[in-house]
């Protein structure tokens, strides 16, 4: 590990080194949203295929006609489009899995095939189950005096000022409500970082480390420590996001009138990935911060002595054969590591961990 | 109240305007030609106010002549008390709380006490009467709500005398509420609207003076008024009427007065933001001084409104009749209050934003200058018959935005998406199409949204519709002559409709179901008075006459619904369009073109394969309305088909060398009242990319919406 390496840029070569996992989250995106689509696109299809009225929305993109068939679905015997938004909660289980796999592969520098990113949420599904309901009672914590303040500001706003700048003086509140939140995600992100490298540490009764607790605190000594790197970078990187979502959808909205689809196609799908993207380079950004203060001094990482065929990325198993297939393929990218290639996990033993949780024990 | 018809009414007011023949004077703020009044004016107005800007109170003396011109002896009169509305028992914060209304429903357990507002008459007397301070008490003629103190009765101690005046002088104190409903106040910004005690109207026989409900707006008889205003100094006032004179007071205060004639209400704006933006236009009755008073906070409003008011003048003189006021005056009022997009006479309230890139600010601007023809001079009783106000101006702003900004782009029109006003009002009418019909009264409707969807957004779907089966020229004759008959009055909605009978059968856009009238002269609505108020050009020649009203049911209403067409074929579409709520909906049901001889091989020239090409067109609706539909062949043939639309589906068949391409119901694409467009058409070679880009758009919001959800974790 560099000593002190930018970890806007380190954040970046993990990301493209731990691709796959990125591709992963955006064929999930894209999936499910398309097969939650499809039953829709037949009510639009059944609706206006065949229909004049229609074609003011083939070379133009008329308002009312888009209205009208929502007035037209909401009438059909199937009941409009209830369940469509199905595709939003089903993506956020897939991701809840993915990311402890991702954070997982950036410290290990282990491929990111799907079956690694699934068990490594499965192994983590506990610890960050908990993460994220400290995240959503922290951040309601915080937040919820916030948003009330700013109600009250924006009551003061609204009785001096109007319009232009009402809308600057509240704009402030908000973003000051958009920094806290900010470094509130941060730190939450340095706690699954660190809930994670502590994972793979194995305590003195041979279990590994599933103490969310203990990641809470260095967590916050590196965000303290390293703030005004760390701050700017993920602010930069939210910010480069939000702004390839919002020039991609302008440009999309400005292409509704074109008798073509696939060009709006491309270029939303393009700010969507860059989203994910973005989101992915932060959290990879933030791995490198943590790896360049890890919690525990020069570690006895369970991948490092390596005795036979041990599956590196499944310390719990260390016995469990890697195929053969996956050792020597050719053309595969240099490891500095030189561990065997890691094969696909199978997770035909449930882990302890998740099935045999039990919560008088935990999170001790 | 039963609608009777005002057969005494005309002929008894010919003494008054024979009067006001006889003694004319130049007229102040209108340009009535020789200075006659333009119309019968009942009441007149002086009212001295003075407003406390800080506390948003206002105490004035208020002198009010009211002339009886009912024909009948009058022992009372009502008053309405519009401030006595905001206040958590009135009918109006009731209605509004169960059912709706234009403000935000406010619990009844909170009424917020800045929302409270009240008008109190601490003193009346009349000449010759005395005083009768306690001869008032207040009245709920609609629902008996004991608490509701909107309209107050003065009981005379003895009888008005027909033809006699009685000048009564009220002393009250306003107390504006935080807006809640196009008056009051907001941060510094003022607006006096519904401000003091007015009489109710002497219609059809009785009083008509309804209460303040959730969903109503006013009704008033024409008057003069001559109005001052003490005021601070340092701001800028907006008033109904012509300004006639400014005193600066020692006291930091101004006094600013102002005339209005031929006009119901009177109303003004106070602020201090105000910049003024002035213009004119030359109207076909002389130069009408536009007058905008926009707020600084919107630096471009000025020119937009002013902008869309010269082209809006232009288009109304042109396509209804003149203007005949001096003044037209725009306020722009204060952002976020609930005082924008009201109409009273001369003057009217726009909406905007510092942001606008729609039309949405000309559209307001338009609808309310719209309602100086269709309310203030055709002045139509808006408790009851508000689809001719707001209806008959819902479709006149269609018109006239259309004319101005383009059919499809006249709400939003730019290269990447577009919506045009007509689209907008029909999409309105069908979110709640079929609960109550356009000539409900106005706090009859099922709620406040079925109110708004119906007399706006279905008024105007339905005339646009009938403008389609009498063409365009018929239905702007009918409006222009309806307006030309009628402003300065108060018609019905019969009225209405059998101006535009009367006009469509002389156009031959429609067939008289009853005989010619045997003699002229003899249609009997108010409009009879116009010795007095017609201008130069002459208007419509007298009305056919037609059958008195339909019978009534047994509620007590005209059963127009079911009476069988009478005065003209257009009965039927006013039956279900107008009384009734049917829905009309056709659908093009199947279509196909099948060789002929299917036995035979496919021949190599297919042009030489003759096909029986099939046509199903289906009536989905309960509306029945005669329907063309236009068959296109694949040899370029374009063939009309006309079907009453009485059964439930018919059927074309053809033989011919060519198959059908598309099959499309009502092909000039005039019927809007169609519920379902899309199912107009039949194209056989289908397109999908409208469905993809729906589906494009739903799918990368659905992603958008996935990630964002994401960040919890
Ligand atoms: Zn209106």
């Amino acid at each position: 590990m560099p000593e002190r390496s930018n970890i806007f840029l380190h954040g970046f070569f993990l990301t493209l080194r731990c691709f796959p996992a990125l591709i992963w989250a955006y064929i999930f995106n894209l999936g499910l949203a398309l097969i939650f689509s499809i039953r829709l696109h037949a009510q639009f299809s059944s609706i206006m295929d065949h229909s004049l009225a229609a074609q003011r929305l083939t070379s133009g993109f008329d308002l009312s006609t888009l209205a009208n068939t929502f007035l037209r679905l909401q009438d059909g015997p199937s009941g409009g489009n209830a369940g469509a938004f199905t595709s939003v909660p089903l993506y956020l289980l897939v991701y809840f899995f993915l990311v402890p796999g991702t954070l997982f592969c950036y410290q290990t520098k282990s491929p990111a095939h799907l079956s690694t990113l699934f068990h490594q949420g499965l192994l983590h599904f506990w610890r960050f189950f908990r993460i994220t309901l400290l995240t959503i009672l922290v951040s309601a914590l915080i937040l919820g005096p916030l948003v009330f303040i700013q109600g009250k500001w924006a009551d003061q706003v609204d009785k001096h000022a109007v319009e232009l700048h009402a809308f600057f003086a509240t704009l402030v509140g908000y973003v000051i409500i958009f920094l806290v939140a900010s470094i509130l995600r941060l730190y939450f992100d340095l706690v699954e970082v660190y809930t994670v490298q502590l994972g793979l540490h194995l305590r003195h009764n041979g279990k590994p480390d599933r103490r969310v607790r203990r990641a809470l605190a260095p967590a916050w000594r590196t965000l303290r420590a390293h703030f005004s790197q760390a701050w700017p970078v993920f602010l930069f990187l939210t910010i480069l996001g939000a702004s390839a979502v919002v020039l991609t959808a302008r440009a999309s909205m400005h292409m509704l009138a074109q008798p073509r689809v696939w060009p709006t196609f491309l270029l939303a799908q393009f700010g969507l990935f860059v989203l994910l993207f973005t989101r992915f380079w932060q959290r990879a950004a933030e791995t490198s911060l943590a790896l360049q203060n890890p919690t525990f001094t020069p570690s006895p990482l369970p991948i490092l002595p390596v005795v036979g065929k041990v599956n590196p990325i499944d310390p719990l198993h260390p016995n469990h054969p890697v195929p053969a297939h996956q050792i020597s393929l050719p053309g595969q990218p240099f490891d500095p590591i030189p561990n065997p290639e890691p094969a696909s996990p199978s997770l035909d033993e449930p882990d302890p961990g998740v099935f045999h949780h039990n919560p008088a024990k935990s999170p001790q | 109240m039963p609608r009777t018809r005002p057969l005494l009414v005309a002929a008894l007011l010919l003494p008054l305007t024979a009067h006001a023949q006889t003694t004319p004077q130049p007229s102040i703020a209108t340009n009535s030609p020789d200075g006659k009044p333009l119309s019968t004016r009942v009441v007149a107005y002086n009212i001295d106010a003075k407003l406390d800007t800080d506390k948003k109170t206002l105490d004035a003396i208020e002198t009010l002549t009211y002339k009886n011109l009912t024909g009948h002896p009058l022992t009372s009169i009502p008053f309405h008390l519009y401030l006595n509305a905001f206040r958590p028992r009135s009918t109006f914060t009731k209605e509004t709380h169960f059912t709706g209304g234009v403000l935000d429903p406010e619990d009844d357990k909170n009424y917020p006490s800045e929302k409270l507002g009240s008008i109190t008459i601490s003193h009346i007397e009349a000449d010759g009467y005395g005083d009768l301070t306690s001869a008032m008490h207040f009245i709920a003629p609609d629902d008996n709500n004991a608490e509701d103190h909107t309209v107050t009765e003065i009981t005379l101690p003895h009888p008005l005398a027909p033809n006699d005046a009685i000048t009564f002088r009220f002393a009250f104190h306003d107390v504006f509420p935080l807006s809640v409903a196009r008056n009051g106040y907001k941060r510094d910004f003022i607006m006096g609207g519904q401000w003091y005690p007015k009489p109710g109207v002497f219609w059809h026989g009785a009083w008509n003076c309804h209460q303040y409900h959730s969903s109503t707006e006013f009704f008033s008889d024409f008057a003069t008024f001559r109005v001052s205003l003490t005021l601070p100094r340092r701001y800028v006032v907006g008033a109904s009427g012509v300004p006639i004179g400014e005193v600066t007071n020692s006291d930091n205060t101004k006094t600013l007065s102002f005339y209005g004639e031929d006009i119901g209400d009177f109303a003004w704006a106070a602020s201090p933001n105000f910049t003024i933006t002035d213009g004119t236009y030359l109207s076909s009755l002389g130069p009408v001084k536009i007058h905008v008073l926009a707020l600084a906070a919107h630096p471009k409003a000025g020119a937009r409104y002013l902008n869309v008011m010269q082209k809006t003048l232009a288009q109304y003189d042109h396509r209804y009749g003149p203007y005949p006021y001096k003044i037209i005056t725009v306020i722009d009022p204060e952002p976020d209050s609930e005082m924008g997009g009201m109409e009273y006479p001369t003057l009217f309230t726009g909406e905007t934003s510092w942001y606008d890139p729609t039309y949405l600010t000309e559209q307001a601007a338009e609808h309310e200058f719209g309602h100086q023809y269709w309310y203030g001079m055709v002045a139509t009783n808006e408790f009851e018959d508000a689809w001719l106000d707001e209806g008959i101006n819902s479709y006149t702003e269609v018109k006239v935005m259309a004319a101005i900004f383009g059919q499809n782009t006249s709400v939003f029109g730019r290269s990447y998406a577009n919506i045009g006003d007509t689209d907008l009002r029909r999409y309105d009418y069908f979110i709640e199409p079929d609960f109550d019909p356009v000539t409900r009264w106005a706090f009859k409707f099922r709620n406040f949204y079925s109110y708004g969807v119906i007399t706006y957004g279905k008024s105007a779907t339905l005339l646009t519709t009938l403008e389609g089966i009498i063409g365009r020229d018929t239905m702007d004759e009918a409006l222009r002559t309806y307006f030309m008959r009628y402003r300065f009055t108060h018609p019905t909605t019969e009225d209405f409709l059998r101006t535009i009978e009367e006009v469509a059968i002389a156009d031959g856009k429609a067939i008289s179901t009853v005989p010619p009238p045997p003699t002229h002269g003899q249609h009997s609505t108010i409009s009879d008075q116009s010795t007095a108020t017609s201008f130069n050009e002459a208007d419509a020649s007298p009305a056919l006459v037609f059958p008195s009203s339909p019978p009534l049911t047994s509620t007590g209403y005209p059963d127009y619904a079911t009476t069988p067409a009478t005065n003209s074929s257009l009965r039927s579409f006013f039956n279900q369009a107008v009384y009734g709520t049917q829905i009309l909906d056709y659908s093009v049901d199947q279509v196909s073109s099948d060789p002929a001889q299917w036995w035979l091989p496919e021949p190599k020239d297919k042009k030489q394969v003759q096909y029986l090409s099939s046509v199903y067109l289906h009536r989905k609706g309960d509306f029945v309305l005669p329907v063309t539909a236009e068959i296109v062949f694949d040899d370029g043939t374009r063939l009309r088909e006309r079907w009453d639309g009485l059964d439930r589906w018919t059927k074309f068949t053809y033989t011919r060398n060519a198959k059908i391409l598309s099959v499309e119901i009502d092909p000039d694409h005039t019927i809007l009242l169609d519920k379902d467009l899309f199912n107009n058409s039949y194209v056989t070679t289908p397109n999908n990319i409208p469905a993809r880009k729906l589906s494009n758009i739903w799918l990368s919001f659905q992603q958008l919406l996935a990630q964002l959800s994401t960040w919890i974790v």
